[in-house]
């Protein structure tokens, strides 16, 4: 278990070394000194930017981030100590000022490799002054260079909770180690990360003491994975936290019948805008660093999520980004997975587009089975699936058969080729 | 000759592969049948690219190399190598000669 605190002899030092605020650029693990150091600094008025220790030892990473931050950081390895770092003046991005901010990095679609969004940390600890208490016990599952890592950890510090740590980036075996203490009553997790705990088979295990709710979110779920987690856990339940970089986690009212639906509470409302999702955030950013401003002239948050709308409620399809387009039939990867996903032999599938020199985008499509079916049974049980349920359009030209995904350093599946 | 050989077995190994896995793709095939870009052929632009996947994958695991097919094999070339088996055959034993 890990505090959730300043830490008041780094506050003491600095108040000593430094009158100015300044930006800094920590080393950020999943560890209780990175916590504080975060804390610390940011409720001081200082802005901060975290990256895991694997980016914070690329010296062309850092350097990159100075000059897409147009910001100058003091660059804190984990290691060192602030009596180690030198605190001199430094140029700063014009949208940065001295009321404790935080910078996330997202990936970009539009040239750039990410953007660099800027927030101020007192609308997170207005919103959960404001927000019921979600809970007592939570894991910091998410990397702390992620929005929903940084949400983790502020909720805690605001609400008082307590928070458990990870060694490092979270395996299944690892997070339900955590559950079987009986202490967590809310885990933060993706739907690929559910995808893997159910191929562990951790949900074959009773229900952990404590556990009220799983939360996932920041990829579409899928409606299999969902309901077999809803039955074999019948009394934990499923919550879909929306979110992204630019807007925190948003509150959502999520259906029971149907987890993969949802809609926004009142506090952070949405409307579909040509099909795509816009929100209001009491979280929205401040402003890019290295980017053309996000928000529209009356607040609104342009997601680029494509939404449909059924009985009422939302789901999220994809992102705009994510659209396969195979000769002018578009669809997303999500929506044929969740037709594979109708196959008794699947137990996960992802489905991505790679470059192809005949076809321009191909299909690739990578399935893990269950246990007691051979892959040379499952590919003629295929053939005859798609002959019946997949239009040309959408069948993979590559079909990949693996005994586990590859997901991303944020927790999400690979689409990537 | 030991080439021509390997050529045949690659593309009956692609052939039966498609048969059991590519959808449309008749189950049993005999004779020199047509594959692409005429009346009757068993692929289309589509289940082509699938089948070129499968014909990359049987090429090297039956010849322990690597096959890339481009859009010039398939298009440029004055005898289209997907045309029919035959064709095919051909262009294998091309890439396995050239190699």
């Amino acid at each position: 278990m890990i505090k959730v605190s300043m830490d008041a002899q780094l506050v003491s030092e600095l108040t000593q070394r430094t009158p100015r605020k300044h930006a800094f650029h920590l080393e950020a693990d999943y560890s209780e000194l990175a916590v504080k150091r975060f804390l610390t600094l940011v409720t001081a008025g200082h802005t901060v930017i975290m990256s895991s220790p694997e980016r914070f030892a690329d010296p062309s990473y850092l350097e990159l981030i100075t000059q897409e931050a147009q910001t100058d950081f003091i660059l804190w390895p984990l290691k060192n100590s602030l009596t180690q770092l030198e605190l001199c003046a430094q140029k700063r991005h014009p949208l940065i000022n001295d009321e404790g901010m935080f910078i996330v990095r997202t990936s970009g679609t539009s040239g750039k490799p990410f953007k660099l969004v800027l927030h101020k940390l007192t609308n997170f600890i207005e919103k959960f002054k404001t927000s019921s208490p979600s809970s007592k016990h939570s894991l910091l599952f998410f990397p702390l260079d992620s929005i929903a890592g940084i949400e983790t950890v502020l909720e805690c510090y605001v609400k008082g909770g307590q928070l458990s740590s990870l060694k490092g980036k979270p395996t299944t075996d690892e997070v339900w180690q955590h559950l079987a203490k009986g202490e967590i009553d809310s885990l933060h997790v993706t739907p690929s990360f559910l995808s893997q705990m159910m191929l562990a088979g951790i949900f074959q295990n009773p229900t952990p003491k404590q556990l009220k709710r799983i939360m996932f979110g920041s990829e579409p779920p899928q409606a299999k994975v969902l309901g077999h987690v809803r039955s074999a856990w019948p009394q934990v339940e499923l919550v879909q936290g929306y979110g992204m970089s630019e807007i925190g986690v948003l509150q959502t009212l999520t259906s029971r019948e149907h987890p993969e639906l949802f809609n926004l509470a009142e506090s952070n409302p949405g409307r579909i805008q040509e099909g795509r999702l816009e929100v209001r955030s009491p979280c929205a950013l401040v402003g890019y660093l290295n980017h053309e401003q996000a928000l529209t002239s009356d607040g609104w948050f342009k997601t680029d999520d494509i939404v449909q709308e059924v009985q009422g409620q939302w789901q999220v399809l994809g992102r705009g980004g994510d659209l396969l387009n195979v000769g002018g039939h578009k669809f997303f990867p999500a929506e044929l997975e969740e037709q594979f996903m109708a196959m008794p032999a699947v137990l996960d599938v992802t489905i991505r587009g790679e470059p192809h020199d005949m076809i321009g985008t191909a299909i690739v499509a990578q399935f893990i089975l269950v246990h007691d079916v051979t892959e040379s049974e499952f590919r003629s049980k295929l053939k005859e699936f798609m002959e019946v349920h997949i239009p040309a359009q959408r069948r993979p030209h590559r079909i990949l058969v693996r005994s586990s995904h590859e997901i991303t350093a944020r927790l999400k599946k690979n689409r990537r080729s | 000759m030991a080439n021509a050989k390997l050529a045949q077995d690659i593309v009956q190994a692609a052939v039966a592969r498609a048969s059991r896995e590519l959808p449309g793709f008749p189950t049993q095939t005999s004779g020199d049948v047509l594959l692409f870009g005429s009346a009757g052929a068993l692929l289309d632009s589509l289940s082509l690219v699938s089948f070129v996947f499968i014909l990359e994958d049987e090429f090297q695991r039956v010849s322990g190399q690597t096959l890339k097919v481009t859009t010039q094999d398939v298009l440029v070339s004055h005898r289209p190598p997907f045309r029919s088996l035959q064709t095919l055959t051909e262009f294998i034993l091309k890439k396995l000669q050239h190699d």
